[in-house]
């Protein structure tokens, strides 16, 4: 394993994130290079230092009179049954390595939408055929972001509503369509900055639509 | 019920002392403020130190405490007793914390064409040489971007797990992972180590 | 300081664990008073809401809550007001209904849902956002608003000289602004008709956008599409550089294009001048130039036309 690699995988490998075997070769890696060391030193040393502030602080003035004031207009929720908190927590991809594939959504069965989230079949070849210095690590980027979004809403899809996730899909159809059509023609014409300024700007519009979503369904 | 190590439940808290707080406790949610404000003063110092390092900023962080606390108050009869009442007064304050920066970030945003997913860089706090090394982080924490802060905040000072960030912060684990290690690269830049 | 509920519906919720059955829609009336240019933040998950401006220092907050809505929080803070429906469990079930009057010098942020949101005559500054809410902004004299949905028509009315505005499936149209422009769509219609631009940028995927306006001296007007069609009208005098390039679509110009010399033509993407027999790319100057207007398409049809 190499320094940059390891320097990725260092905040891993000290939280005891890693798994054999990038764990395994992290720590061979560690004994051998004493620059990586050093690395691994200040992190825990950040990370001590952190959990050494102190865990109280004191405001500097007395907040109990307003609080007090506010609670004789505050009707205390009456006691209902604790909602149900299914807790998806899906192991994200280990977003620092490359990712290699785009992730598309499918509907599994029209009663139950169900994001399945599963590589799409490669499209490296229309990217990779001459592509513009760049703009596979743009692209990427854009792949990374929409992976992220597209997790976030797997994991709280208890709060949007159940319309959305179909709007979702169809809308991200409607994006990735324009995408390959923007390929293509990227394809016969790598390099051309106005089509290129498209596939950047579709992505945005992609990543944007999503992000709107994951964000207001938090209210 | 969330279990931050180091704080939020305190295994050396003696039976007794338990029970103390789940009289006061009982005696608010009949509605006994007295009772409420001993909780409060037990706690406060604890839920401002996270709203303080979560916000970034004493006055918010002011506001948020109070927030917190009538929240709790409105929440009160669903706490069950089956734990510390800090440790139940923990996910309230991030959620609060939380909250209020996702609303306040909107209301801040310029008119902006870009939606800019390359993250910009803190300020690198100028190094005083005489400070103690606590407050040398406290600031540099401060100068923090948001996302990054709250991360390191919840991960690193209070001991959170990226997949309970990821739970009360509505973002993916890979998300929280990455702001982490955000955060630490720029406090470590900042604090220049 | 906070409102208090009637009591009634909450005696229905009751204080016990055993749930009755769902109680009726409570009705709200509440004012609080408000600095005559304070924000207001106002979140309703489901259902609409409605901002009136009116003369007076005080917020006002009349309508329905829907059934199993567990609340109302209407916090009032000197310069600050948030009024926000609260509900236990997931927000989608319980609609609710809220028409607020604010002071006519308010910031107004309201965030919903799948609620509708309406803003009147406000003057501050508007952020309005919205899953599958359409969002309506008409009159006042508010120099900027931010209106977003994913799913809902978003509909701006009024002198605003800072606007930014995006629907992800639905329509966007906005009438009579000027100044700076941000609009996008994805799938939905973009039209914009108004006074004159500093800087608009107007983006879509699929949809057709339809401009309408004027351009000051040295203004920009971008307008990009992968699919959709673009028209832009523009005044018969306008003094602009103009770069329009499409690959699949036709081109289509009132304007008489007189190509520029090609030693002035800027060289494109510095790769050599061999172009694919797809593309169309024209460079010409209108009016002794001043403005700067750029289109791309890859598949639409592009029409400029005088007004």
């Amino acid at each position: 394993m190499k320094c940059d690699d390891v320097r990725i995988l260092i905040d891993d490998f000290v939280d005891g994130e890693l798994q054999p075997p990038s764990r395994d070769e992290v720590a061979r890696h560690l004994r051998e290079c004493a620059t990586c060391r050093d690395e691994e030193h200040a992190v825990r040393a950040l990370l001590s230092e952190a959990a050494a502030l102190p865990r109280e602080l004191s405001p500097e003035r007395e907040l109990w009179p307003q609080i007090s004031e506010r609670l004789r207009f505050v009707v205390p929720f009456p006691r209902q049954a604790a909602r149900l908190q299914p807790l998806l927590l899906l192991a994200a991809a280990a977003l620092l390595i490359a990712l290699s594939s785009l992730v598309t959504w499918r509907i599994a069965r029209p009663a139950e939408t169900r994001l399945a989230v599963r590589p799409a079949e490669p499209q490296g070849t229309l990217i990779a055929h001459t592509p513009a210095a760049g703009l596979l690590e743009a692209e990427t980027e854009y792949a990374r972001a929409t992976d992220e979004l597209l997790l976030a809403l797997e994991s709280r899809r208890d709060s949007l509503a159940p319309e959305t996730l179909v709007e979702v899909e169809q809308n991200l159809r409607a994006i990735d369509g324009a995408l390959k059509s923007l390929r293509e023609a990227l394809a016969d014409d790598p390099g051309n900055q106005q089509l290129t300024q498209l596939l950047t700007g579709t992505h945005k519009r992609k990543v944007e639509a999503l992000r709107r979503v994951v964000r207001l369904s938090k209210i | 019920m969330i279990a931050a190590p180091g704080g939020a439940i305190s295994f050396a808290r003696d039976d007794d002392q338990r029970q103390k707080e789940r009289e006061l406790v009982r005696a608010a949610q009949a509605g006994n403020v007295a009772a409420f404000e001993r909780l409060y003063r037990e706690n406060v110092k604890r839920v401002y130190a996270l709203c303080y390092r979560m916000s970034g900023g004493a006055q918010l962080a002011e506001e948020l405490t109070q927030d917190v606390f009538v929240r709790a108050w409105q929440k009160l009869a669903g706490f069950r007793g089956d734990s510390a009442f800090s440790s139940w007064l923990h996910p309230i304050a991030i959620n609060v914390a939380y909250s209020e920066r996702r609303s306040r970030g909107r209301r801040e945003a310029r008119v902006s064409t870009h939606d800019d997913l390359t993250p910009f860089e803190a300020e690198a706090n100028p190094r005083r040489p005489h400070d103690a090394l606590g407050v040398d982080l406290e600031r540099a924490i401060q100068g923090l971007p948001e996302g990054a802060r709250e991360v390191f905040v919840l991960h690193d000072v209070e001991g959170f797990k990226h997949e309970e960030i990821a739970e009360h912060c509505g973002i993916a684990v890979g998300t929280s992972k990455a702001q982490l290690h955000r955060a630490r690269r720029l406090l470590r830049e900042a604090l220049q180590r | 300081m906070r409102m208090r509920l009637p009591l009634a519906p909450l005696a229905l919720f009751g204080l016990l664990a055993a749930a009755p059955s769902a109680p009726a829609q409570s009705r709200v009336d509440e004012r609080r008073p408000a600095s005559a240019n304070g924000l207001v933040e106002i979140e309703n998950p489901v259902g609409s809401v409605r901002v009136i401006a009116w003369s007076r220092d005080e917020v006002q907050v009349t309508g329905t809550l829907g059934q199993r809505a567990s609340g109302l929080d209407f916090v009032s803070r000197p310069n600050r007001t948030r009024i926000q429906v609260e509900v236990e469990g997931n927000p989608h079930r319980v609609s609710s209904d809220l028409e607020v009057r604010v002071p006519a010098g308010s910031r107004v942020q309201v965030e919903s849902y799948s609620g509708s949101i309406e803003v009147r005559d406000v003057s501050g500054r508007v952020k309005a956002e919205s899953v599958s809410g359409s969002i309506t902004i008409t009159g006042g004299k508010t120099a900027e608003i931010d209106a977003e949905s994913v799913s809902g028509a978003v509909s701006i009315t009024g002198p605003a000289t800072r606007v930014r505005a995006g629907s992800t499936n639905a329509s966007v149209t906005i009438r009579g602004t000027s100044g700076v422009l941000h609009a996008e769509t994805t799938n939905g219609a973009l039209q914009v008709s108004g006074g004159d631009f500093q800087e608009a940028r107007l983006e879509s995927v699929n949809g057709v956008i339809r401009f309408e306006g004027g351009l000051l001296t040295g203004a920009s007007l971008d307008v990009e599409s992968v699919n959709g069609s673009i028209e832009l009208r523009l005044p018969a005098n306008v003094g602009a550089d103009f770069t329009v390039s499409s690959y699949g679509g036709a081109i289509d110009s009132d304007f008489e294009v007189r190509l520029a010399p090609s030693r002035d033509r800027p060289t494109q993407r510095g790769r050599d001048r061999h172009r694919d027999d797809h593309e169309k790319e024209l460079h010409f100057t209108t009016g002794g130039g001043g403005a700067n207007v750029a289109v791309t398409t890859l598949n639409g049809r592009i029409a400029l036309r005088k007004r």
